[in-house]
């Protein structure tokens, strides 16, 4: 049987579904019994997702193009000397 | 900047240093080696392949658009520069993901200004409360907790004030949803040492957003 101690430090395997499935019964068996560690497996979970959300961000379009244009003119230059520069 | 392309690793793991293993079968290495032969279209796909996961990563760890501008053109310059030295026994993505770290990290020593706390200030708190706690509104509640402007910025703030390594940890399996065998091989780390630096992180964010959230994180 775990406690509570024990449930906190397997969130991260459980949440990520890295746990073997004994170990996870236990786990489970353990946030239907202790309301305090369902509700941080909870918001564990929640704070995984949340962060989670930020992949969604993309890169600006004006960063990409400076960059690309940066980069043009660095092969650009490349090209004529033979080399990269060091800039 | 100096730029290693086969970068010294950001963190050696001191229990199981990681040998070189067989080259692996990588999706870019078609790409890799047509850039290798000075193919610039070829540079310019991986870069469009890849602006984007770099531009994240430097943006969280620099914490700014300025710094992460600087070091996504840092990255891909140096990427062209010593692309003849990547040898294929990680992924390009870690080799890249590597020097992206590197430089953001370079860009912040230079300006001198990142000072986050160590985790082992902030988590000695966290274990040793109970985790039979008075439940608070975020506890309780955790799904009312949107990814709204307020919480975005709360949670950016977080991370930000997160170590080094742990930050690295974090954007690269939470946010660029890597794995943890890649992020290892990215960080050359173990995958326990990522594992558990990566459930340190998560349990700091939790308790940091609870507090923003109100109450008892």
């Amino acid at each position: 049987m775990f406690n509570c101690d024990d449930v906190i430090q397997l969130l991260t395997e459980y949440v990520d579904s890295e746990l073997e499935p004994d170990t996870k019964a236990l786990l489970e068996s353990h946030f239907g019994a202790c309301p305090a560690c369902d509700q941080f497996l909870k918001s564990f979970r929640r704070t995984v997702e949340l962060t989670g959300e930020f992949r969604c961000e993309d890169i600006p379009e004006e960063v990409s193009i400076r960059l690309h244009s940066f980069l043009e003119e660095r092969l650009r230059t490349s090209d004529q000397e033979g080399s990269l520069d060091e800039g | 900047m100096q730029i290693m392309a086969e970068t010294p690793p950001i963190e050696s793991d001191k229990v199981n240093p990681r040998p070189l293993g067989p080259l692996k079968a990588d999706n870019d290495l078609p790409l890799v080696e047509r850039v290798k032969e000075g193919d610039h279209a070829a540079f310019t796909e991986l870069v469009r392949r890849y602006e984007g996961k770099v531009y994240q990563l430097a943006l969280r760890l620099t914490g700014n658009d300025m710094d992460a501008n600087d070091v996504i053109q840092d990255v891909f310059l140096s990427v062209f520069r010593k692309i003849h030295t990547f040898r294929g026994h990680a992924a390009f993505s870690s080799w890249l993901y590597r020097i992206t770290a590197n430089a953001a990290f370079a860009r912040l020593n230079q300006r001198k200004r990142h000072a986050a706390v160590s985790l082992d200030d902030v988590l000695p708190i966290i274990e040793e409360s109970s985790m039979h706690e008075v439940g608070s509104e975020w506890s309780q509640k955790p799904d009312l907790a949107l990814f709204n402007k307020e919480t975005r910025e709360a949670l950016e703030s977080a991370i930000q004030s997160l170590p080094d390594d742990f930050k690295t940890v974090i954007v690269l399996r939470d946010i660029q949803n890597l794995s943890n065998q890649e992020v290892a091989e990215a960080l050359n780390l173990s995958i326990p040492a990522v594992k558990s630096r990566l459930h340190r992180a998560r349990l700091v964010l939790r308790r940091q957003l609870g507090e923003f959230l109100g109450g008892p994180g």
